[in-house]
């Protein structure tokens, strides 16, 4: 049952709306849009100082644009940006607010792209532009909190590293608010602010802050890239202390794109590890499910390949029970065995918790059920009745019949075989000698069953007949699983333990292999028998479960 | 000719092959197709197949993991992009189709030395080091047993020159790369020219027939 | 043979970068020491073991696997699909797996990926394929969507395929088994070497979590 369930929580997991990867998406691209407030500032700012302004503009009216789209994709979606709306009611509904920030912002900027802007204009954009970041960054936050990741490290270090992105535009925007108007308080203790973060949060990802909530990044290739950020945040604060003229602002803000784009490029980074560990471990538990629906399939077919033996240990047990060889014990295993028969049949249609079976709606599997549930209906009765009464009426029934209900069981395995395929070439290579290894089990409870029969007086030629038969076919299928059998396509094993398992079962085999050939028999080798054959088999069916298993045969 | 010493630890397993060819079922084949095949190793008629033990392991110095890098370093997959990489039910089927019906070789680029201890069968050495000299001279003769034709001005005329099938000890082993790039510079056409990148390790792991001409201790 | 594993906070601390590797005496290649990966978390370095007299002794170096089933694969089994070596399978670790832009996949059964594989590897056995449903869902993760009922592979991971070695046909059963659910050949590499390759030149294996 264990299986069942496992196999059914993780359809619920993988069952998702969004996905992580699309998720993984959103939260880029509304991260993103924090800096693109900023960097729209810095560039409405850069046109005003008269710093490169043509080259301001073109970036502005880029920044603008896909601000514009994406705050809209966040929304309704834009497959173009590989943007999915989240349906939760507190993200859209702060997008929806942003959204209202952004409309009037937008206006402004369009107006400074036209060259018609008032100083109001200006104003505005001063006076919103944080607002409309703080939003944006609300709206991040609430991704993040969908996507459950905020507690991971990794996690906090995407984000932070993406925050990089912004303060980097931010620090930009501040210098240029300066150099415009020196004698701004608010502006100085933003850059103030922005400057000991920004540098707060690089050295946090190149040596841990527990503060931040950031491990010490490990990755070598990020933290090459972080090396190199570090050099440049130098470089860009020496630069900042001097620059005065419009040449040193307007390579300042180049400095600062650069830096720009190098923490753009660690937060991706940053990204690709987190993504792809979300990745392997769904891949790990589309796996494991797979991997557990083929083991209960091979269990269902094992329980099977056991009904066969089954059938002749039972009628084994009943002979054994009249022939007085301890009845009490041998009318008990019969009772067990004939109940398990009947519930693993029961379980293979209707499913068992017990025996660990799910059951089956498959019509060829019922059909072939219902063949064996003929035959074993009846013969179930006069198993009760021998039970009750010890009536030789009801052992004959099972002496006559219980080679049909082999020949039925064994069809419900070829049927289970067909329905669940392998689809695993080492597996159907290896089929064969399972099968051969499997009907050893059978056989050693029939070659008892039929010695017993002869012991009895019943048809003794003819079961003499038989004997010998399932004698030489267990002799030479124990000969060639052993050496190998080039004809049959069986190869000789070279695993270890494998090679230990079948020298047990053929020395085991050797000793009792004369007893059934001979033809009377002590009570001491009859008690031997009685007891052998049933060892025979349980190692025989330790040998049939490592063919299944070992890695190399 | 001197002297084959036919001393293949693994061909004994042959001599107690089946007579009838037609019954014999071989376990281990190379190729769904294709159970042995037969060549010329010097005149002598070699059969060239697997080990069928299924239990024989590797155990010489072609198990060995790290030779120092450098020089032993690991070889990308290709020598040069217009030259072809095959493996080794190509070899086969070049030794097959190629070399057993006269339209090829196969070229062992080692040292004498690592030939003679121990090759391929049917192949014949051709050193790297005899072209890295820069003798046109010899280049030419080398090239003439390959089928190249020399014209009355003395231009080389590469279109008989035969397919050859270039192999040295392996992915970690330069020397026939190094042929090869010989070859290239000399002008022998890439698409006569095939890369055995697995080498002597890759038909050893496969247990694949081999020949020994001078049995010595190996280093 | 299942090397330990460097795990690389130590080498951070004495200062990695530039300096780690020169002076091993069995590198990958001239120029390139040793390769990292990210593992579940840790960083994993791919080196190859320094005692220049070890040998392979495990399964790996059995040279004669019944066949069949063990079938030697041909160098390129299946057409339209590139053949590659340890170097490029490194460089893939470096420049795709670290950074999301591609997969490197264990083919092979799971009890045969337990025993150990490459850094870096996921696995996808080869048999899940065959079944659509299982398919479907790996697909999806492999960035495969569905667009008008049909299966859209525009932004599907490039992968980097490989199995025990070229004895052992699981990597080429799922790469064909990729082609027939309409996977892009060029999105896809066969390293046919495998594990056997892999550790006869003594390069760091993982035995996964």
């Amino acid at each position: 049952m264990k299986r069942i369930v496992l196999t059914l929580l993780l359809g619920v997991v993988l069952g998702w709306g969004v996905t992580d990867a699309e998720l993984a998406v959103d939260i880029n691209l509304a991260g993103k849009q924090r800096m693109l407030t900023q960097r729209m500032t810095k560039d409405v700012l850069m046109v005003v100082a008269g710093i490169e302004p043509q080259k301001a503009k073109e970036d502005l009216k880029r920044s603008m644009e896909l601000f514009d789209r994406t705050i809209k994709g966040l929304m309704e979606g834009d497959s173009g940006l590989g943007l999915v709306p989240v349906q939760d009611g507190k993200v859209q509904e702060q997008f929806k607010k942003v959204y209202n920030l952004w409309k009037p912002f937008k206006e402004r900027i369009e107006k400074v792209l036209s060259g018609k802007y008032s100083k109001e204009d200006l104003q505005y954009i001063r006076d919103h532009n944080m607002e409309l970041l703080k939003e944006m960054n609300k709206g991040v936050q609430l991704l993040v909190g969908v996507s459950k990741k905020s507690k991971s490290h990794k996690a906090q270090a995407i984000n932070l590293a993406g925050k990089e992105r912004m303060l980097s535009q931010r620090i930009a925007k501040d210098i240029l608010l300066l150099h415009l108007d020196p004698s701004s308080k608010e502006a100085k203790e933003d850059l103030q602010k922005s400057v000991a973060l920004f540098e707060k949060i690089l050295n946090g990802l190149r040596n841990g802050d527990k503060e931040l909530g950031l491990a010490k990044t490990e990755a070598p290739w990020i933290v090459e890239e972080l090396e190199k950020a570090q050099k440049m945040w130098e470089e860009f604060k020496r630069d900042m202390e001097k620059a005065k003229s419009k040449e040193e602002l307007a390579k300042l803000m180049e400095t600062s794109d650069k830096l720009l784009a190098q923490m753009n490029k660690i937060t991706k980074m940053y990204e690709a590890i987190y993504n792809r560990r979300k990745k392997i471990s769904s891949i790990n538990s589309i796996v494991n499910s797979f991997v557990q629906e083929k083991e209960n399939q091979k269990h269902i077919i094992n329980l099977a390949g056991k009904q066969r033996m089954l059938t002749q240990k039972m009628t084994k047990e009943a002979l054994l029970a009249a022939l007085g060889q301890d009845r009490k014990g041998n009318m008990e295993a019969l009772k067990r065995d004939m109940e398990l028969y009947d519930k693993t049949l029961r379980g293979f249609e209707k499913g068992d918790r017990e025996l660990d079976l799910p059951g089956t709606e498959n019509p060829a599997v019922l059909k072939k059920i219902g063949e064996v549930q003929e035959v074993w209906k009846p013969f179930k009765g006069h198993v009760k009745q021998f039970l009750e009464k010890g009536d030789i009426k009801d052992l004959s029934y099972m002496v006559a019949n219980n080679e049909e209900l082999l020949k039925r069981s064994n069809d419900l395995v070829q049927t289970f075989k067909k329905v669940y395929p392998t689809n695993n070439y080492l597996e159907e290579a290896r089929k064969e000698i399972v099968d051969i290894a499997g009907r050893q089990r059978m056989l050693t409870q029939k070659m008892t069953k039929e010695k017993l029969l002869i012991l009895l007086g019943v048809k003794p030629e003819e079961h003499k007949k038989k004997l010998q038969q399932t004698v030489s076919l267990f002799d030479q299928s124990l000969h060639d699983l052993i050496h190998g059998n080039k004809e049959r396509l069986i190869v000789k094993p070279t695993n270890k333990e494998l090679i230990e398992q079948f020298k047990k079962v053929e020395a085991l085999w050797k000793r009792l292999k004369p007893l059934y050939e001979k033809d009377s028999l002590s009570d001491v080798e009859k008690a031997l028998i009685m007891k052998g054959n049933l060892v025979l088999l349980k190692e025989m069916d330790k040998a049939v479960s490592l063919c299944e298993t070992v890695m190399e045969y | 000719m001197k002297k084959v010493l036919l001393a293949w630890g693994i061909v004994v397993a042959l001599l107690a092959a089946p007579k009838s060819e037609e019954k014999e079922i071989v376990l281990v084949k190379i190729t769904k197709d294709i159970p042995y095949i037969y060549v010329k190793h010097k005149g002598v008629p070699i059969k060239v197949m697997r080990i069928q033990d299924t239990e024989h392991l590797l155990l010489d110095d072609y198990s060995k993991t790290s030779r120092p890098c450098p020089p032993f370093c690991i070889h990308p997959i290709s020598v040069d992009e217009r030259v072809k990489t095959i493996a080794t039910v190509e070899m086969i089927k070049f030794m097959r189709d190629k070399l057993n019906t006269g339209k090829g070789f196969v070229i062992d680029a080692r040292l004498p030395r690592w030939y003679e201890l121990e090759t391929i069968p049917s192949a014949i050495n051709v050193p790297f080091t005899l072209l890295e000299k820069g003798d046109k001279k010899v280049a030419e003769k080398i090239f003439k047993l390959f089928g190249m034709r020399v014209g009355k001005d003395g231009k080389w005329d590469f279109s008989q020159a035969k397919e050859l099938a270039i192999f040295c000890n392996g992915v970690w082993c330069d020397q026939s790369p190094r042929l090869i790039r010989q070859l290239l510079k000399y002008g022998y056409p890439a698409d006569k020219i095939l890369y055995y990148r697995n080498g002597m390790q890759g038909w050893k792991l496969l247990g694949l027939t081999t020949v020994v001409e001078k049995e010595e201790i190996k280093k | 043979m299942v090397k330990k594993v460097a795990i690389v906070a130590l080498a951070a601390l004495i200062g990695w970068s530039g300096s780690g590797g020169e002076d091993l005496k069995v590198k990958i290649t001239e120029n390139l020491p040793y390769v990292d990966v990210e593992v579940n978390g840790k960083i994993v370095r791919i080196q190859r073991i320094q005692d220049t007299e070890h040998k392979l002794r495990n399964s790996y170096i059995r040279t004669s696997r019944p066949a069949p089933p063990f079938y030697v694969q041909e160098f390129k089994p299946v057409k339209g699909i590139d053949t590659v070596g340890e170097l490029e399978l490194l460089n893939f670790l470096k420049d795709k797996v670290n950074l999301d832009k591609g997969l490197l996949v264990d083919a092979r059964m799971p009890k045969w990926y337990r025993q150990g594989t490459i850094p870096g590897a996921v696995n996808i056995p080869f048999s899940l394929l065959y079944e659509k449903r299982y398919a479907d869902k790996i697909l999806s993760q492999l960035g495969v969507k569905i667009k008008d009922g049909k299966r859209d592979f525009s932004n599907a991971t490039e992968l980097m395929i490989f199995d025990n070695g070229p004895w052992c046909q699981q990597a080429v059963r799922e790469i064909k088994n990729l082609v027939e659910l309409g996977y892009p050949k060029e999105k896809i590499h066969y390293y046919r070497g495998g594990m056997q390759y892999w550790q006869i030149l003594g390069l760091t294996t993982l035995k996964p979590e």
